[in-house]
């Protein structure tokens, strides 16, 4: 049988690549979600730091303070990563055009990139503000990352579930923080000991294995909320 | 009343009155140690529940049965009932105990984010009116929520050395350290207590089932196909 | 598009129902559109319309029967469809904040396919490449949608109502793309206005139904 060779989509990758460029492009005009963060990031942080007092320089203070700031900031902005493409219109005409593992993936990649430059922020004003001594600094960084990662993970899925809800009002946090309570846990007590010095091994564990456990579960249940 | 209901009848009784009068009392717990034969029970059933919540959504996803859909949310309602039982009983055994109702136990902890995690889902379901996309969605939340329930309950709390909950049963040594007495009401308690979620479940099954009316979808059934039709405009 | 020698796109509808809750909207409708060529779905407001084009388009399920598309012998998933179709729909928008431009170079990258630069002349949108969405008028944004569907010259093209907010020239122009592209692509066009079919050209009615 004869017949042209016809154009194929692009993989998962270059798909999700090109999501990724696109959330960037609009994010930098629009500064939706990283503007509702830092401003969110830079009142909590403020008022939790103030209330705390010195106590907040302790290891179990400072570790509590810098989670909760991160993961308000982080629900403040990435839950509405679906919602803004529902309520614009949008949503129909990136299904139509992309799959539905390309479209996770770019949002999972922005929103990591969202979180890491609130984190940067965060981090320089929580060394103004509490300036914490940090007794194992490759230990704090391993235990950022990798709850970072899992709040990229966690959040865009939760987000995905509210687009779902036409009405979904203050949902975002009911949702979310329950079902990111492990890798919380794990992350403020890593933190904890990566201030006081001691490698957080264990809970380093917690986190990636958690973080992989969301990945995989929201991997295989986002194309439930794909369809109509 | 069906023979095994009158059982169930006989077999709770049997165990509360055990509980009282056949168990002995563990050391250090004295007459406290009566709460086990409800508190951990119930927190037992609230898993349980749990679990037949993501199993019966892991269904509806894979065959669109309503049905499954209305066992999903039936579990999750009993669920939350019997995670509140097991919250408020624990917190008097913590009074009675420790001096506070609320002591940041990693294990009273993670019940009370599992009762949150239910508290979400119900939440979640009156938020979405279409019953399709509302099964759906909440299906999805459901076994989102399950993957996470294996780290709240069993690998959080061993994060942290420090725990106020007596191990009898699941502890680090991974010997039982309980009365065999005390066993056998305990184990009793549990099976009953299943026994009367099922029953609790399925009766909330046929109730829903009943103000659903099942009938046809508005318009069904009734319409001739529409097919191509190449006439002329008029 | 098409081309001479290359299998054929179709789309088989086999007692499709379009259900929202527990109330059908259209259906069933059983039809097998094959392409190239126009065909039609026709109905007043309310008839079903555009839910039956989402079906088609694969957004969404059909609450009974089913909807199959086709290439020559083989069945395509509804995930191949992205690849080799475009829709264009009064409720689907293109991203406010960025150009039409930028976003027609999206739509080419996640499609695999499609010259932006190409499809905006074609659209008369070339001097409005730069603008954004929500600044262009009804009729221009009417444009930039039947772009985005149009982009990469796909094999199969749904449009909704595609006439809506177009002036009597941009009336002109849609229909004669409409008809010539019909040789080479299968298309698909929701319409309340009857007087828009020509003579003999295939349709799908959903205004008895309506009416009833």
């Amino acid at each position: 049988m004869s017949g042209t060779t016809r154009p194929r989509p692009p993989g998962v990758l270059a798909g999700a690549a090109a999501i990724w460029t696109k959330e960037m492009l609009v994010e930098a005009r629009a500064r939706y979600s990283i503007g509702a963060s830092i401003v969110f990031a830079a009142v909590t942080l403020a008022v939790l730091s103030y209330t705390a007092g010195p106590q907040a320089r302790r290891p179990e203070t400072a570790a509590v303070l810098l989670w909760m700031v991160l993961l308000f900031s982080a629900t403040a902005s990435l839950s509405h990563a679906f919602g803004r493409e529902v309520e614009g219109g949008t949503w129909d005409l990136l299904r139509h055009a992309a799959g539905p593992g390309e479209v996770l993936l770019g949002k999972w990649l922005a929103g990591a990139t969202v979180l890491v430059a609130v984190e940067a922020l965060v981090l320089a004003g929580g060394a103004l503000l509490v300036a914490p001594p940090v007794g194992d600094p490759a230990g704090l960084a391993a235990v950022l990352g990798a709850g970072t990662v899992t709040l990229a993970i966690g959040l865009p899925v939760v987000a995905a579930l509210l687009a779902q809800a036409r009405h979904h009002g203050g949902l975002a946090a009911a949702l979310a923080f329950p079902v990111l309570v492990p890798g919380l846990f794990a992350a403020v007590s890593g933190t904890r000991r990566a201030l006081e010095g001691a490698w957080p091994g264990s809970e380093l564990r917690v986190l990636v294995s958690f973080a992989g456990v969301l990945a995989i579960a929201g991997w295989r249940l986002f194309v439930f909320l794909w369809e109509d | 009343m069906r023979w095994w209901q009158g059982f169930l009848f006989v077999w709770m009784t049997a165990t509360l009155v055990a509980g009282f009068v056949y168990a002995p009392l563990a050391k250090k717990l004295y007459e406290y140690t009566r709460i086990i034969y409800f508190h951990i029970p119930a927190a037992w059933v609230s898993t349980v529940a749990f679990a037949v919540a993501g199993f019966e959504a892991a269904r509806y996803l894979a065959k669109r049965d309503p049905v499954a859909d209305l066992r999903s949310a039936g579990a999750a309602r009993l669920g939350l009932v019997f995670c509140a039982l097991a919250t408020v009983t624990g917190m008097l055994f913590a009074k009675a105990m420790w001096g506070e109702y609320w002591n940041w136990d990693p294990r009273q902890v993670t019940i009370f984010f599992l009762l949150l995690i239910y508290g979400a889902y119900l939440t979640l379901r009156a938020a979405i009116e279409d019953p399709e996309r509302r099964a759906r969605v909440s299906a999805v939340y459901a076994l989102l929520a399950l993957v996470t329930v294996p780290f709240l309950m069993f690998v959080l709390p061993r994060l942290s050395a420090f725990t106020l909950h007596p191990e009898p049963i699941v502890n680090r040594a991974g010997k039982l350290e309980m009365h065999p007495r005390m066993f056998g009401v305990f184990l009793s308690s549990t099976g009953a207590f299943t026994v009367l979620f099922f029953w609790m479940l399925s009766l909330d099954v046929r109730a829903a089932r009943a103000s659903r009316v099942e009938r046809p979808a508005e318009g069904a059934g009734k319409q001739e196909e529409i097919g191509l039709d190449r006439a002329a405009r008029a | 598009m098409t081309q001479a020698g290359d299998p054929s796109f179709a789309i088989e509808i086999e007692s499709a129902v379009g259900r929202y809750g527990a109330r059908d909207v259209v259906g069933p409708v059983t039809a097998r559109l094959e392409g190239p060529g126009l065909y039609w779905i026709v109905g007043p407001n309310g008839s079903g319309k555009s839910t039956l084009l989402r079906m088609l388009a694969g957004l969404k399920r059909a609450g009974a029967g089913r909807v199959r598309w086709t290439r020559g012998a083989d069945d395509l998933p509804a995930s191949a469809l992205r690849g080799c179709s475009g829709i264009a729909a009064p409720e689907i928008q293109l991203y406010r904040d960025l150009s039409v431009r930028e976003n027609l170079a999206f739509l080419a990258r996640l499609r695999g396919r499609g010259d932006a630069e190409r499809t905006l002349s074609s659209c008369g949108l070339g001097a409005l490449a730069d603008a954004r969405p929500m600044s262009l008028s009804s009729g221009q944004r009417q444009r930039a949608r039947l772009a985005a569907a149009w982009l990469g010259d796909p094999e199969i093209v749904l449009l909704d109502e595609p006439s809506t907010n177009l002036d009597a020239e941009g009336r002109a122009w849609l229909w004669r793309e409409v008809r010539a592209r019909a040789a080479s692509t299968l298309l698909v066009a929701t319409t309340n206005q009857r007087e828009e079919l020509a003579e003999g050209e295939p349709r799908l009615d959903l205004g008895a139904r309506a009416a009833a």
